[in-house]
């Protein structure tokens, strides 16, 4: 399994990985909630770039979150480097969560 | 890694006393009341029981959580490391101490001497917590506004605190030149709107808006608010001492507008949000607002001198400390305590694991009933005071009583946690 993510390695696949992180306040994977705004991956030396928003600057779970998606790149991609850059420009909206997302928004 | 602000709060251990002291002072608090209602609802102003609650309520339960969440929040709200942990723990110990011996001696006929060691050991604790949260905030450029409540709050902190001091010495060497009687009505406001509101207008105007996730927000209406406050603060303690009844007007006038305009920023916030479908803990914490409305219209009418059964003063002070500040800190809790201990858990462990979320480490439904109760009793409660009824009165504060008992169940369940592997 993990061997075969390394070798089908994707951004799109990477993309779907983070569906896996949960935002704690909010209920929402990141995906869902429109926080991540960039993929880049490089394949020699294997890494990747995630480039990522909070919902507000100050989120107090702001490190908890950056913390599982590099641990949740790391166990699903062995060998993968990632690095998390938080980016604030353009600063997240509601217009960035998926329908899904709304879904599970309002459905607490 | 990108450090947003939790890694530099002080560990868990060192802030979750404060929430364990909070929560059991209300339930207290509370169960005084609700066995001394003569001391409440007749001779409410200068009695031993009613001073014991009051500083039950006021030391135990809210400047304990407020201490507490201020040393988890600063770090986070202003991106600095939390000046010194060790303070943080020394902090707690000279409040717990201080607040058990304060209420003892005013419980027990004031002792003149225990207010005055007690009290010299509240103000010990109001000094490191100063430093700590100064030096912590230091110069960040972060949340300009939140910054200047909070610096602002906790020189008012100071002055509650000296005054304080000198009621309980003058208890035993009378040396006002004044009535005390004064003073201590100028160490009540300097308490409640100087450092408690100023306080929660601080923290509020950074974490409300994060939790209904609302952006790009004009932040003049807070200062007009911190214009109005301080000097409906500054004028009313001047009227006090120097006894010129015409800038008491002057000042609950102001202070009637500060309460508005932030009232105003806080309806804004409520209209833009972002996240529709609020939780419990969030639905406390904004049924909190309207109650401000209910300590206007007290404050008017006892400015413009209504006669009811029930000291009008005393109305909208409690209503202020059990309507607004409770209320808030009841709703509050719930976004701050099961944070704090599942960072602590569950951090990590996150990504590596399936790990549970805050929310799951209490219980919802016990949290809804919480919220049925809290507020049902507190509305029965104001009515009973204004009312003078004392079979509603039992049954306000009987409600309230439910609610302190689930909100304490709910906070030792969040607290005596353990890893659960999903």
């Amino acid at each position: 399994m993990t061997s075969q993510n390394i070798e089908n390695i994707s951004e799109m696949g990477i993309f779907q990985s983070l569906k896996e992180v949960i935002d704690p306040e909010l209920y929402v994977n990141i995906v869902d909630l429109g926080l991540v705004y960039g993929v880049i991956l490089t394949k020699d030396p294997l890494s990747v770039k995630i480039e990522l928003t909070l919902t507000s600057k100050g989120c107090p779970m702001g490190d908890a979150i950056i913390q599982d998606v590099e641990q949740t790149l790391m166990r699903l991609y062995p060998g993968l480097t990632v690095n998390v850059e938080l980016v604030w420009e353009p600063s997240w909206s509601m217009d960035m969560v998926t329908d899904e997302g709304h879904a599970a928004f309002n459905g607490f | 890694m990108f450090n947003q602000g939790t890694n530099r709060a002080p560990s868990a251990n060192s802030v979750i006393p404060f929430f364990v002291l909070s929560a059991v002072s209300w339930l207290i608090g509370i169960v005084f009341i609700a066995f001394n209602p003569d001391s409440v609802l007749i001779s409410v102003y200068f009695n031993e029981v009613m001073l014991t609650i009051t500083h039950i309520l006021v030391l135990g339960f809210v400047t304990s959580v407020i201490f507490g969440a201020l040393f988890q929040l600063l770090p986070v709200i202003f991106l600095q490391n939390i000046y010194s942990e060790k303070l943080t723990k020394s902090i707690f110990y000279l409040l717990l101490f201080g607040t058990i011996g304060l209420c003892f001696s005013f419980y027990f006929d004031s002792n003149g001497i225990g207010l005055t060691v007690f009290g010299s050991l509240l103000n010990i604790a109001v000094i490191l917590f100063i430093i700590n949260v100064w030096k912590t905030i230091g110069k960040s450029k972060e949340n300009k506004v939140a910054k200047l409540f909070i610096k602002t709050s906790v020189v008012w902190l100071a002055l509650t605190a000296i005054a304080g001091l000198l009621l309980a010495i003058n208890f035993l060497i009378p040396f006002l030149p004044f009535a005390h009687l004064e003073l201590l009505k100028v160490h009540a406001h300097f308490g409640i709107i100087g450092w408690f509101v100023f306080l929660i207008i601080g923290v509020s105007s950074v974490l409300i808006p994060m939790f209904l996730l609302v952006h790009n927000l004009e932040s003049r209406p807070l200062y007009f608010a911190y214009v109005l406050l301080l000097s409906s603060l500054i004028l009313g303690g001047i009227s006090k001492v120097i006894s010129i009844p015409t800038l008491m007007y002057i000042s609950y006038g102001l202070g009637v507008l500060g309460f508005i305009y932030y009232l105003n920023f806080i309806h804004v916030v409520y209209k833009m949000r972002l996240r529709r479908k609020l939780d419990f803990g969030l639905k406390k914490t904004m049924i909190a607002f309207p109650s401000l409305i209910v300590v206007i219209i007290g404050s008017i009418f006892f400015i413009a001198g209504f006669q009811t059964d029930f000291n009008l003063s005393a109305f909208y002070v409690i209503v202020l400390i059990v309507g607004f500040i409770a209320t808030l800190i009841l709703g509050q809790f719930y976004k701050t305590l099961p944070f704090i201990v599942w960072l602590k858990i569950y951090k990590p462990f996150v990504g590596k694991e399936k790990t549970l979320l805050p929310k799951d480490l209490y219980n919802y439904t016990i949290l809804k009933y919480q919220f049925y109760s809290h507020v049902s009793g507190f509305i029965l409660f104001f009515a009973s005071l204004l009312l003078n009824l004392i079979s509603l009165f039992y049954i306000g504060i009987g409600l309230l009583m439910i609610g302190a008992v689930l909100f304490l169940i709910n906070v030792m369940q969040i607290v005596f946690h353990q890893k659960q592997t999903l």
